[in-house]
């Protein structure tokens, strides 16, 4: 386990000063890295918030082992955050910025990539969610939190079959519009 | 009669029926599409499950008010050239004239180097902690070494070495007031780094326009002493 894995305790735990320390020590980083790519300082400041939310959810995953430092960790995942964004500003830049970008990929991100993939799929999969009408985005949660379908239902002030039936509708059309989102077409689901 | 979409959820959420679990069956072994269906409502399933239950809002909140905290104390680079022009202009005539008057030759700030302290072999948390601020401080990334170095001193704080180098790390960084919080022990002991601690606290004070306190700390450093000359620079601009 490298050294700086005490870095990702502090997002795991939420630990203020912890993250305070990172911001110090990595953000101005990360905003340099972004303003050499066509970015601004308040694109390299939201780029660092999420991928420091991205390093906790895969932290939170038991296999993930920490086998570089952070910084050279929390580049990789700016970077291809940054990328992402890249892509879905359609603009005549957007070739060059690619494959700037891709160059300065290392290999580090080998040894990250199931991580990095499995966190966008999740990535991709909340965003669509927040799509659905706030009934669906309630029921899926609620189905997700507990297995006690009786009681869920009984909570929302709704029937047992009601619940079985509208989740069924709100899966359907969550999978429909996962589906149908850029990033799983381009894997072929 | 159920949908397929109706009998997949109740297969994935483990309440379908004895019934409609024949059904179920003779889906999955029949018609391709149903078990494509199933399988990409598993790996949903799945993806969800990763994110729902997580304490990634309370995370957000702390990201939020860090952002927000680092956006203010970072001085913002997008500011209209018109505000800029007067303090420019004023920036501009202090360097015409007060180059040779007030500041010190460039020369004057230089730090020394930080040595690297890695033997083969030998890996140990502080260790790499150190090679860690070492490799930024060389890098003149002095607020990086420094927020290294504070760890350390907070972990090891009789190790005299740490505060030194974050003292010049806090110089480095322009934190002239953090300079002199740490070196003032420093250039008041008796230790290896007190007469180096004084030259770089005078320089502190200087910055501070603290003069009379960089004079006299400036005036402890002996004639025989390697900084001695680049002393008396800065003893001959405080004078003028």
């Amino acid at each position: 386990m490298h050294a700086d894995q005490k870095l990702i305790d502090f997002l795991l735990n939420n630990n203020h000063q912890g993250i305070s320390l990172i911001y110090k020590r990595f953000a101005k980083k990360v905003q340099r890295m972004i303003i050499h790519n066509n970015g601004s300082e308040e694109d390299g400041l939201d780029i660092f918030q999420e991928a420091l939310v991205d390093i906790y959810h895969m932290a939170r995953d038991k296999s993930f082992t920490l086998s570089t430092s952070f910084e050279s960790f929390v580049l990789l995942v700016c970077k291809r955050k940054w990328l992402n964004q890249l892509k879905k500003r359609a603009s005549n830049q957007v070739t060059n910025d690619e494959e700037s970008l891709s160059r300065m990929e290392d290999d580090s991100q080998l040894l990250y990539e199931a991580h990095l993939e499995q966190v966008e799929k999740e990535n991709v999969v909340m965003e669509v969610l927040h799509t659905l009408g706030e009934r669906c985005q309630e029921i899926i949660k609620r189905c997700m939190e507990s297995k006690h379908q009786e009681k869920i239902a009984a909570s929302l002030g709704v029937s047992y079959a009601y619940l079985r039936k509208k989740k069924s509708e709100c899966m359907s059309s969550l999978g429909e519009r996962v589906r149908n989102h850029p990033y799983f077409k381009n894997l072929g689901l | 009669m159920k949908t397929k979409e109706e009998l997949i959820q109740d297969y994935i959420d483990q309440v379908i029926s004895p019934e409609d679990q024949l059904e179920f069956d003779h889906l999955l072994a029949s018609d391709e599409d149903f078990k494509k269906e199933l399988a990409f409502q598993l790996e949903i399933r799945n993806l969800l499950n990763r994110r729902i239950p997580s304490n990634e809002s309370a995370l957000r909140n702390t990201l939020n008010e860090l952002s927000e905290a680092y956006r203010s104390a970072a001085p913002s680079h997008v500011i209209s050239w018109k505000k800029w022009l007067i303090p420019v202009a004023i920036a501009a005539c202090f360097i015409l004239i007060g180059r040779w008057l007030f500041v010190p030759d460039a020369q004057v700030y230089d730090l020394p180097e930080m040595r690297s302290e890695i033997v083969r072999g030998e890996v140990n948390t502080e260790l790499s902690q150190y090679e860690e601020a070492v490799t930024a401080y060389n890098k003149k990334d002095y607020e990086t070494s420094a927020a290294v170095l504070k760890e350390l001193v907070n972990k090891f704080p009789t190790t005299l070495q740490y505060h030194y180098y974050l003292g010049l790390s806090e110089v480095g960084s322009d934190d002239f007031k953090g300079a002199v919080t740490t070196l003032k022990p420093l250039a008041d002991g008796t230790s290896v780094f007190a007469t180096d601690a004084k030259y770089y606290l005078g320089i502190a004070y200087f910055e501070l326009k603290s003069y009379d306190e960089a004079k006299a700390v400036l005036q402890e450093i002996p004639k025989d002493h390697e900084l001695f000359a680049k002393t008396q620079d800065i003893l001959s601009k405080i004078e003028n």
